[in-house]
């Protein structure tokens, strides 16, 4: 079946009645969790993901999909107004954004945001249209010391990523393994750190797990301080950019769409860092460097649209190989699981209806984000005016339903807790929780890999360096590692030299 | 020197998880066993604390600790879901989430009572229709039923 037959029956299956509520409905409420600043999309795809139970695993995955990229169309719109970013990846659109609203020219900021979002969103997905499908392909070569030596490289990958210390990065993948061990060995029945008591024999519920770390931490560290909500006093018209903020938007978006799908590809790239490397190149390459941050349009084009390009991105690897780049498309790969799909390359051929209902869900998601986000600004600035107060009780209650929904055990709620409160005191001390989630969601899969090739192998672990792709896989690994190091101890030198020189003076 | 403390700990999860690792055997008759993984994760855990404590460029470098008011409101959201989730196999869903939520609103947001009263109500009573009723999800029932 070819690729455009395939689509048109995934846009067959989207355009059924349910299936397009659910994804309005995931739109729709991914906006508002992107314009809601203290929820962020991981920890809302985690408190719905119990409501897809009941649903076909086609209609829970496109209402989790759309929940996704439209939290990042959404968040745009905080950042604008408030300075406030509702979500992590439109941290760097304040710069700019916020400075447009104080000149008057909100509308024209949210309207070029809206816009790039969906030129960006569109053409990732005709990207991972026909991308997915062909990486799908290639790993169907994969054999188990394949599956892990790719699954230890997303990880490095990931690592490689992510800012602050490598070495606590390191901490949290292993404990992310460590934890996923807990419960029964399904090879051969026996029980590992249970200490005896039932409710550990299942393991640690991902759901109690996500919602204690991005849900309940997320509130602990926003009922800190009082947040007051205080809206740019600019009334927001004429949301239709004027000719010349397309002319010089158009690129910036361009730009920002190409490189945000390219780093969506790269596990531990996603979103957050896609805005900011486009408004890092945008800033390089402009002949007025001197106006970002001063209300410059190219600095909302370009991280709009990159973060938005980047979700599409992010999606190949974990449709096309079950490799999850960021945690919200890890808890995606942990749905997908729990609708009983086998995520890996097979998923392409063996569940093609979900997967092209999925990319033809993010067509048709895109143009609805469109038409929710241009006429309905209005109606999102109005819910800015809840009061955080007002706020977190509820998203209380909904972490309550959404981790006892899921499997109806109480001590899942003491697990939520419990990791909410640890989520709070490690985000102190610069811990990053993205590898930890996506360590946890691999693990499985990971010591499946790898006991089925040592036990396939005569030469133990060199098994890996005798397959050809393995090998490769394992090369690219251990030269991300050395560049971390190398970085690393070029950074120590240059402080170093920075400090004799401090001194000297 | 907190941090500290946490590096210490991770060597001694790392360290403790790994020998109970190795009694669940790292390789059987047919190959690699229960432990293996578990062993090898434990190893990482333990052998990063070490690093992170001979790593001074790794530590955070300004710990943004809440100020003492700041401790209460977030020590009065942790005693109100202590609270909820006690209750809940015993009270119900519906006042065992009330009682939370005035704690929440009244005693760490400090809403006058009336509005108090009336919010927790409002939100309760929403989220129980809407997860409870419309989309059928089971919720922790009380005697009287709800």
């Amino acid at each position: 079946m070819d690729t455009i037959s395939a689509l048109s029956q995934g846009f067959f299956l989207v355009l059924q009645p349910q299936n397009l509520l659910f994804c309005l409905i995931g739109s729709l409420v991914g906006t508002l969790i992107g314009v809601l600043p203290g929820i962020g999309p991981l920890a809302a795809l985690a408190l719905l993901l119990p409501i897809t139970f009941t649903m076909t695993p086609v209609a829970g995955v496109l209402m989790l999909s759309a929940i996704f990229y439209g939290a990042m169309y959404g968040g745009s719109t905080t950042s604008i107004l408030l300075n406030i970013p509702g979500e992590a990846a439109s941290v760097v659109t304040c710069r700019d954004g916020y400075q447009m609203a104080r000149q008057g020219r909100a509308g024209a900021a949210l309207g070029i945001s809206a816009i790039g979002s969906f030129v960006a969103g569109t053409l990732s997905v005709v990207a991972l249209t026909f991308f997915a499908p062909l990486l799908g392909g290639f790993a169907l070569r994969f054999g188990p010391p394949e599956n892990f030596a790719l699954m230890a490289m997303g990880l490095v990958c990931t690592l490689f990523m992510i800012s602050g210390s490598k070495l606590k990065g390191l901490i949290m993948i292993s404990l992310g393994f460590l934890l996923a061990t807990i419960g029964i060995d399904v090879v051969n029945g026996k029980e590992r750190f249970t200490f005896g008591t039932i409710d550990l024999t299942g393991g640690i519920d991902i759901l109690a797990l996500v919602i204690g770390l991005y849900g309940v931490s997320e509130i602990l560290l926003n009922v800190e301080k009082i947040i007051k909500t205080t809206l740019v006093d600019t009334k927001v018209s004429n949301i239709f950019p004027t000719r010349d903020d397309l002319r010089r938007s158009m690129a910036p978006i361009m730009r920002g769409s190409i490189l945000g799908f390219l780093l969506g590809l790269v596990p531990g790239g996603g979103p957050i860092t896609a805005s900011f490397m486009s408004y890092a190149l945008e800033q390089k390459i402009s002949r007025n460097p001197e106006n970002f941050g001063k209300g410059a349009i190219e600095g909302v084009a370009g991280p709009e649209s990159a973060n938005n390009g980047a979700v599409g991105g992010s999606m190949v690897p974990v449709l096309a190989l079950g490799i999850p780049g960021t945690p919200v498309t890890a808890l995606l790969l942990g749905a997908l699981v729990i609708h009983g799909i086998q995520p890996g390359p097979m998923f392409i051929t063996q569940h093609a209806d979900i997967f092209w209902g999925v990319v033809a869900s993010m067509y048709v998601g895109n143009v609805m984000l469109l038409i929710l986000n241009l006429p309905l600004v209005g109606m999102w600035v109005q819910l800015l005016r809840i009061p955080y107060r007002y706020l977190f009780p509820v998203v209380l209650l909904l972490s309550i339903v959404g981790t006892y929904s899921a499997n109806k055990n109480i001590f899942d709620l003491w697990v939520m807790l419990g990791f909410g409160v640890l989520g709070w005191f490690l985000y102190k001390l610069e811990y990053d929780f993205a590898p930890f989630i996506i360590a946890f969601i691999l693990a499985p899969l990971m010591e499946q890999s790898l006991r089925q090739s040592l036990a396939m192998s005569a030469n133990g672990i060199m098994i890996f360096t005798q397959r050809p792709i393995a090998a490769v896989l394992f090369t690219i690994s251990f030269l991300l590692i050395a560049l971390i190091v190398f970085k690393r101890h070029k950074n120590e030198l240059t402080e170093e030299i920075n400090n004799a020189n401090k001194s000297s003076l | 020197m907190i941090e500290r403390f946490v590096n210490l700990f991770w060597i001694a999860l790392g360290f403790g998880a790994a020998v109970m690792a190795l009694k669940m055997n790292l390789s059987g008759p047919y190959g690699p066993d229960s432990g293996l993984f578990p062993f090898l994760s434990s190893v990482m855990v333990c052998l990063s604390g070490l690093g992170l404590m001979f790593d001074r460029s790794s530590s955070a470098a300004n710990i943004d600790w809440p100020s003492s008011e700041g401790f209460w409101r977030v020590a009065g959201v942790i005693f109100g879901m202590v609270a909820l989730i006690f209750l809940l196999p015993y009270v119900g869903f519906a006042l065992a989430s009330f009682i939370t939520m005035i704690i929440l609103i009244r005693f760490v947001e400090r809403v006058e009572w009336k509005q108090s009263i009336l919010l927790s109500v409002c939100s309760v009573l929403s989220v129980q229709i809407l997860f409870g009723y419309l989309l059928d999800m089971q919720l922790p029932r009380g005697p009287w039923g709800f």
